[in-house]
């Protein structure tokens, strides 16, 4: 079973409002598409894991709360610069939510 | 960033692909596999979370680099998109162009009737804008119908040639007939006559079209012909509320600019802070809530993380794998690391 924290992204939500409807109009049923959404983490995190190869380092300027729950990290930064190799991003305000990558047996939290 | 793109439809392939036999095992037709994969991928060029430039770059691109492209596959796919999506008009850079149909006033000037009276007559009828650009004007005032108006009166003639247009535009014409406000006397005699003042009237300052007919640039003023489309209702609630009991009792401390129930407890309360200091900041507690942000969307990270460690207040982020959603555009990583100070 993977991690289905990767839902709450514009991907997962997508995917999610597209099933919604399929739902509404009677096409399938939720059963279905809660196994779609299953197989959803496991292509996620496995894309994530073999296709992705950027790396990117990030300063904050605050870390202004932090929450391990569950094994979930979940942080609050302020004033953050996230650099990759060509570009700089300067956000005010971001939410890191982080499930533990050692071990990814048993479900991580379905966040909404 | 055209690569979060592919990886997402990477992603979309992959899960598609996989799906499609729990779709069959539950009896669910192909077709709607295929619904599900177009609505997923349109939804997400329409969240414009994947840079949307990417797609017209995909346009060109495929047209550029035919050859020697590392991910041609990519490419293709990224215009396959495109033409998926493009029917579907959920694309914003394409502008749809069906827009409502536009009137046109056109002149038509009738040679005098022979023996009797010696003046032209000049009919005014509302055309579609359409209509003039694949030039069925020709087709709708055909020979026997002019011959027809010819004998009638300007009025009639103008009522009746505006009947023929709309019929053979019925489909196009989204409103009832239209007479131009010059035969202001037909109104009695032409049927389903309705005076337009906005919509075309308006814009048909702006165009001058080329006909065999005479055509007028429109002189009347647009602005006068505008009927208020927002007409004042009188507003009962809020401040002129009379039902509020706690209004009522307020209302003689407090000047009535006050519409919230809860500020008018708190302000009773709190007799000696300003009416207009926020009763939330004058409490001891210190967190700053900032509620508007630059771009409205909560900036999110979404990962795994390899390694968290804090020496005192200074903290280092390990992460991995990783969905990020900044300033509204996505961003993916394999790592990231990153410290911060609390």
């Amino acid at each position: 079973m993977s991690y289905q924290l990767y839902r709450n992204t514009t991907l997962g939500h997508t995917l999610q409002e597209s099933l919604d409807e399929l739902i509404q109009y009677g096409q399938i049923t939720p059963q279905l598409a809660c196994k779609v959404l299953l197989q959803f983490d496991k292509s996620i995190n496995q894309t994530l894991a073999t296709r992705v190869r950027s790396r990117l380092t990030f300063k904050a300027g605050k870390l202004n709360t932090y929450r391990f729950c569950d094994n979930v990290w979940t942080f609050m930064l302020n004033d953050v610069e996230f650099r990759e190799v060509q570009e700089i991003i300067k956000i005010d305000k971001v939410k890191i939510v982080a499930c533990d990558g050692k071990n990814v047996e048993g479900e991580g939290p379905s966040k909404k | 960033m055209s690569n979060v793109l592919r990886v997402y439809q990477d992603v979309i392939d992959d899960v598609i692909l996989a799906v499609r036999e729990l779709f069959m095992e539950d009896g669910v037709d192909e077709q709607i596999l295929q619904e599900l994969k177009q609505s997923w991928e349109s939804k997400l060029v329409a969240s414009k979370a994947v840079e949307s430039h990417t797609e017209e770059k995909g346009i060109k691109k495929s047209g550029e680099l035919a050859n020697g492209n590392a991910f041609p596959k990519g490419q293709n796919q990224v215009k396959q998109v495109v033409g998926q999506v493009a029917p579907n008009n959920h694309v914003q850079t394409q502008v749809v162009t069906q827009v409502e149909q536009r009137m046109v006033p056109i002149q038509i000037t009738l040679p005098s009737q022979p023996g009797a009276n010696g003046t032209q007559r000049i009919l005014t009828i509302q055309v579609p804008a359409t209509a003039l650009q694949d030039n069925q004007l020709h087709k709708v005032l055909t020979g026997p119908i002019i011959t027809a108006t010819m004998n009638l009166s300007p009025h009639i003639a103008s009522s009746v040639l505006q009947q023929h247009v709309n019929a053979a535009f019925n489909q196009q014409l989204a409103q009832p007939s239209v007479l131009s406000s010059v035969i202001n006397n037909t109104a009695a005699t032409a049927p389903k006559s309705v005076i337009q003042n906005d919509g075309a009237s308006q814009e048909s300052d702006e165009e001058e079209i080329e006909y065999n007919l005479q055509v007028p640039s429109c002189s009347k003023p647009g602005t006068n012909n505008i009927r208020p489309r927002k007409r004042l209702i009188a507003q009962h609630d809020g401040p002129d509320d009379t039902s509020d009991e706690e209004e009522e009792g307020s209302d003689d401390d407090e000047p009535s600019d006050d519409n919230d129930d809860d500020k008018d407890e708190d302000e009773q309360e709190m007799d000696e802070g300003g009416p207009e200091e926020e009763p939330l900041n004058s409490e001891d507690d210190v967190t700053d809530e900032d509620p508007t942000d630059l771009f409205d969307t909560e900036n999110v990270v979404v990962c795994q993380y390899d390694k968290i460690t804090r020496s005192r207040n200074k903290w280092k982020f390990h992460l991995k794998d990783g969905i990020m959603n900044l300033n509204g555009e996505d961003f993916v990583f394999q790592k990231a690391s990153g410290d911060a100070e609390w």
